[in-house]
């Protein structure tokens, strides 16, 4: 038996679909061969790794919040089983015992679980307004991008997939959610209403809940308890920043269960690292500037890090291949990282965005090259308002002239659905733009109206090809 | 915290930073891959049992590799279907095998993965997308993508290959920045 056939046992192995009697066979395969057994481990690592990647549920503070709750019950004696089994085409299996995840990671086990059984599924939600790419997973994990609106909901996830995506949910009782930018919710089928929000900005406008079945929205760090409120909540993987407008949320942060009532016009952010007490703070005056942190800020981006890791591996190439030495490839890269801190900047990356009427994706099957912004996410971060003469100023360059499209989304002040603007601009090639908020046109083709009084969620700018080069240096929003 | 102090705000940080790493290690092994993270946080939390025994001086991603690489050898011992892993005969060859290398011991990071993805042609891209987020098996891939299941096969053992090979090229490249 030769080359062929310890191929074809691999690529069976690494789907999933070996006997007992093949897996034995290719061991006997590889037996004597310390390459084809450096070949099983360097595929076996290499599946692991783009599959640790590409799947969310298994991202590091998941894992180290399964972790602590497993050394905490077992530190504390606790009888309790600790095994965590994912499974990767089925979600999760069924003997994983819940003491040991957290909260948040209990919703989620739960509300998968049960989207992907079988049997009925009750509609809990309808989908009110949608907007840009979007992807709904449930009914036994089936996958549709096209989504109308009214389409009734069971369990599942919705993700919004390009920075300028929006849409909005209404459960029975008119309450309604609205997620935008990059989100990812899950939908439980319970009665009560369970949500999780695993990355985006999220808006709601709760009516009154029955009593003991408060809605539940879970974070990756915090559980809000919601019984009838207007609330908006910004999260990602290492914070959750919550911001009550009328009535009250309870939040409690999973790392350690502390809690707090949050109040009208309060705020409280909560962090992965926080050692110190959670904070719950006024909100103060409402800002009307916004310069946006290169860092910390980007929603979509091709970063310094990536840039430099793309730079590091092709001066390396060069001296693997002879066309380069290791002296000139370490100058090079040296000056590549000095180029890199005199300027911050950020490049464009490609995404999947549904085609607009009038957008620059439409006649290229929906794929944009975009650099995006979550506005603010800083720690003491208050609502970044747009004035009726606010304006942008935006710096960057092209390689190429090209058609350039500059947007940003807004919430209402109430924390309720917003709307998304965007204007169009011929570039050159360096540039340093000052638009005035006021030209930008509102995207859902209902007119020009003003963002004037709005809450500014994302900026974002895209072009259609990626020879244009996009970059961004810096952007900024202020009024005279 | 729920285990607040200082020793385990030192260990939850290296938790962060090896258990990319330990994850791909443990998978190597020929662990079930829905066994992989339960394999691993039993690693760690060995480790977190015997934090008193280590050296804070020695390298503590080759340390928690050593304790799962113990686990997995336990496991052969077990009965069939109590086990974490494909096959024992398997699992022995690689356990052996691992023994013989030389230890690489630099962290691996989510970062460093998604790069190197990001670097693909768009079509391996799409078959990444296909297999690893959307779940098509690879006769459904070969299908949609107009080449035989064998074809679809070898192209995926070029992508991992070539997907490991970057992420270690990026790591080296850090370190050589630092």
């Amino acid at each position: 038996m030769g080359d062929d056939r310890f191929v074809e046992l691999l690529g069976c192995l690494l789907d999933g679909e070996l006997s007992e009697d093949e897996l034995s066979e290719l061991a006997l395969l590889a037996k004597d061969d310390p390459g084809r057994q450096q070949e099983i481990q360097v595929q076996l690592e290499g599946e692991e790794l783009i599959a640790l990647s590409k799947d969310d549920l298994r991202d590091s503070t998941l894992f180290l919040s399964a972790l602590q709750n497993r050394i905490s019950h077992d530190t504390s004696g606790s009888p309790i089983g600790t095994r965590l089994s994912f499974t990767r085409r089925g979600g999760w299996r069924n003997v994983l015992i819940p003491s040991m995840v957290s909260a948040a990671a209990i919703a989620l086990i739960i509300s998968v679980f049960i989207f992907w059984s079988p049997g009925d599924h009750n509609n809990v939600a309808q989908l009110v307004q949608a907007e840009g790419l979007l992807r709904w997973t449930g009914d036994g994990g089936r996958i549709d991008e096209t989504l109308d609106v009214g389409r009734p909901l069971s369990g599942g996830t919705l993700e919004l997939l390009a920075p300028d995506a929006g849409a909005t949910l209404r459960f029975a009782d008119q309450t309604s959610v609205t997620i935008s930018g990059l989100a990812m919710l899950t939908l439980s089928e319970y009665s009560q209403k369970v949500l999780h929000l695993r990355y985006g900005v999220l808006s709601a406008n709760v009516s009154m809940q029955p009593e003991q079945e408060a809605m539940v929205l879970h974070t990756v760090n915090a559980e809000l308890l919601i019984e009838g409120t207007q609330f908006s909540v910004v999260a990602d993987p290492s914070l959750t920043r919550l911001t009550v407008h009328e009535g009250r949320v309870r939040i409690k942060r999973l790392s350690d269960g502390e809690e707090a009532e949050i109040g009208a016009a309060q705020q409280s952010i909560v962090r992965i690292d926080d050692q110190d007490p959670l904070r719950v703070v006024a909100l103060g005056e409402s800002k009307y500037s916004w310069r946006a942190n290169l860092a910390d800020d980007v929603a979509a981006g091709w970063s310094q890090e990536d840039a430099l890791s793309a730079y590091g591996t092709q001066v390396r190439n060069a001296v693997g291949q002879g066309e380069m030495t290791d002296a000139d490839a370490r100058d090079s890269y040296m000056q590549f990282v000095l180029q890199l801190k005199a300027e911050a900047r950020l490049g464009a990356v490609p995404m999947q965005t549904q085609s607009r009427t009038g957008g620059l994706s439409g006649d290229r099957g929906g794929v944009s090259y975009m650099i995006a912004f979550s506005v603010p996410r800083g720690n003491d971060a208050v609502p970044v308002i747009l004035a009726e003469n606010s304006h942008f100023r935006i710096q960057g360059r092209v390689q190429t002239p090209a058609d350039v499209e500059f947007g940003f989304a807004v919430l209402d002040a109430d924390g309720k659905a917003g709307g998304k603007y965007r204007t169009i601009q011929s570039i050159d090639s360096d540039f340093d733009l000052v638009l005035p908020a006021s030209i930008f046109e509102m995207l859902d083709n209902q007119g020009i109206q003003s963002a004037s009084g709005r809450t500014l969620v994302t900026w974002w700018c895209s072009a259609n090809d990626r020879d244009i080069g996009l970059e961004i240096t810096g952007v900024a929003l202020d009024r005279p | 915290m729920k285990h607040s102090n200082d020793k385990s705000i030192k260990f939850d940080s290296l938790v962060l930073e090896h258990h990319v790493r330990l994850r791909a290690f443990v998978r190597s092994l020929g662990v079930d891959a829905d066994w992989v993270d339960d394999l691993s946080q039993e690693a760690f939390m060995t480790a977190y049992e015997e934090w008193e025994t280590f050296d804070s001086k020695r390298d503590f991603g080759k340390w928690v590799r050593g304790i799962a690489a113990n686990i997995v050898r336990n496991e052969i011992r077990k009965q069939s279907r109590r086990r974490r892993i494909l096959n024992s005969d398997l699992t022995h060859l690689l356990l052996n095998h691992h023994g013989q290398l030389a230890e690489r011991s630099l962290p691996m990071t989510v970062v460093a993965i998604r790069a190197c993805l990001a670097k693909l042609n768009s079509e391996n891209r799409n078959i990444i997308q296909g297999r690893y987020v959307d779940g098509f098996s690879i006769l459904e891939l070969a299908d949609r993508f107009g080449k035989s299941a064998a074809n679809m096969r070898q192209i995926l053992l070029r992508i991992r290959r070539q997907i490991r090979s970057c992420v270690e090229s990026h790591i080296t490249m850090e370190d050589y920045h630092g």
